[in-house]
């Protein structure tokens, strides 16, 4: 796997762990939902599902 | 708290829902049964190694004649959201007797194209063709190698070697990156491998197998650079006077480069032409990209379109099936390794195999044997 691809897997994650803690941090649901909604490609790509 | 336990359950739910039919398709395995005149299968990295335990390490077939004559390589797949392509290569593989010459089929050129669809576009993840035994199911696959398998992209993709600026997503595409570049992106390894094996192996004609829309002007065609032009006239003259169907030349531009019709020809001895045939399912026009669309090809908008006269192929209620789009690159190619014997005595390539009436009037799926009932040594998995 090239470097710049592992950075960006790298990068991925950490917006991913980002999210989830926003996430456990959020006491508004809408933007519960908005969190959830959004980490769904990030998650996506880390599983190499898409 | 309660509501974050509810949308964590919901998030999992639709990651399983949404993540298994594309991992099931992604590992989804197609299987081709070799014909008497398949002698050998192997990987493309035999002429690359660093390809070797890649997702395009894809699977070369050889099919070998009694006479020595000139060598042929088709390619199929290099976009895998073109179907006749890949399943004109399957009924090669499993039906065509040569005779003469030696010819190499490459059924997924891109092989991480054919993992995962256009979902964007809202196409299926299979397609099936109907058989005396029951389906034969393909999978559906993507113009370019998945994000998966090649990421990120550029912001402009840089041609190798000519230095073109192309756009960032033909980075990706595997007939924008000939002839290739040894520590290149994956897409630029696939073609690097390809260009070597066109050397080593000392490869005569190079067939690239595609399929464009009803309303673009380069379909129903052959594709061709300067020097293969003689032989791509030829073959378009006389099946149109023998066969009936409509095709015609159409010239490679100098101008734009990264193209199999192109680089093939500039980069190597090798005559190359890139055969195209009609895909009403590539159409932006249609109505949904159903299963029965890209078999069928039959479309009520595209009907509409060519009573207003926007399309460049006839059409009709009958649509453009896959049986004909197959057969057309059955007689095309044919026709094409005729005209070639015709000029090359010492490297003739004469082959056996059903032609566009043929394959029309019995339908693909009779040419599919069933491979569940054949000796298992015959049996690849793509």
């Amino acid at each position: 796997m090239p470097l710049i691809t592992i950075f960006y897997y790298i990068m991925t994650g950490i917006v991913a762990i980002m999210m989830i803690w926003n996430f456990v941090k959020e006491r508004d649901i809408q933007k519960e939902i908005l969190i959830i909604m959004a980490i769904i490609p990030f998650l996506l790509r880390l599983f190499r599902l898409k | 708290m309660k509501s974050k336990i509810i949308l964590i359950v919901a998030l999992v739910v639709f990651m399983i829902l949404a993540g298994m039919p594309l991992y099931q398709q992604r590992n989804f395995e197609e299987k081709i049964i070799t014909g008497d005149s398949v002698v050998d299968v192997f990987k493309l990295s035999k002429y690359f190694e660093p390809l070797e335990g890649t997702v395009q390490d894809t699977n070369v077939y050889e099919l070998k004649g009694e006479e020595p004559g000139g060598k042929v390589l088709i390619i199929a797949g290099t976009h895998e959201n073109e179907p006749s392509a890949m399943t004109f290569a399957f009924f090669m593989v499993e039906n065509m007797k040569v005779d003469k010459g030696t010819i190499y089929i490459i059924p997924h050129f891109n092989r991480s194209g054919s993992l995962g669809t256009q979902a964007g576009g809202g196409f299926p993840l299979y397609y099936d063709i109907d058989t005396e035994w029951g389906e034969k199911v393909f999978r559906f696959g993507d113009r370019g190698l998945q994000p998966l398998d090649q990421w990120p992209d550029p912001d402009v993709y840089v041609h190798y070697p000519e230095g073109q600026l192309l756009s960032y997503i033909d980075s990706r595409n595997t007939n924008r990156t000939w002839p290739g570049k040894a520590n290149g992106t994956l897409a630029e390894q696939t073609t690097y491998a390809a260009m070597q094996m066109i050397e080593d192996e000392d490869i005569d004609i190079v067939i690239d197998l595609h399929e464009a829309e009803t309303m673009y002007p380069v379909t129903n065609c052959i594709v061709v650079p300067e020097k293969s032009k003689p032989y791509a006239i030829g073959t378009s003259l006389f099946v149109k006077g023998r066969e009936g169907f409509e095709n015609h030349v159409e010239p490679s531009p100098t101008g734009y480069r990264g193209l199999s019709h192109r680089e093939i020809g500039d980069y190597s001895d090798a005559y190359p032409f890139l055969f195209e045939s009609p895909g009403a399912h590539l159409d932006q026009i249609t109505a949904g990209k159903t299963v029965d669309l890209i078999v069928s090809g039959i479309d009520p908008f595209i009907m509409e379109a060519e009573k207003k006269g926007l399309l460049f192929v006839p059409y009709d209620e009958n649509g453009f099936s896959m049986d004909r789009r197959v057969g057309q690159h059955s007689s095309v190619f044919q026709e094409l390794m005729s005209q070639w014997s015709k000029k090359n005595k010492d490297k003739e390539v004469i082959v056996e195999v059903p032609k566009y009436a043929d394959i029309v009037e019995n339908g693909l799926g009779y040419y599919f044997k069933n491979p569940d009932e054949v000796d298992e040594d015959l049996v690849y998995i793509e």
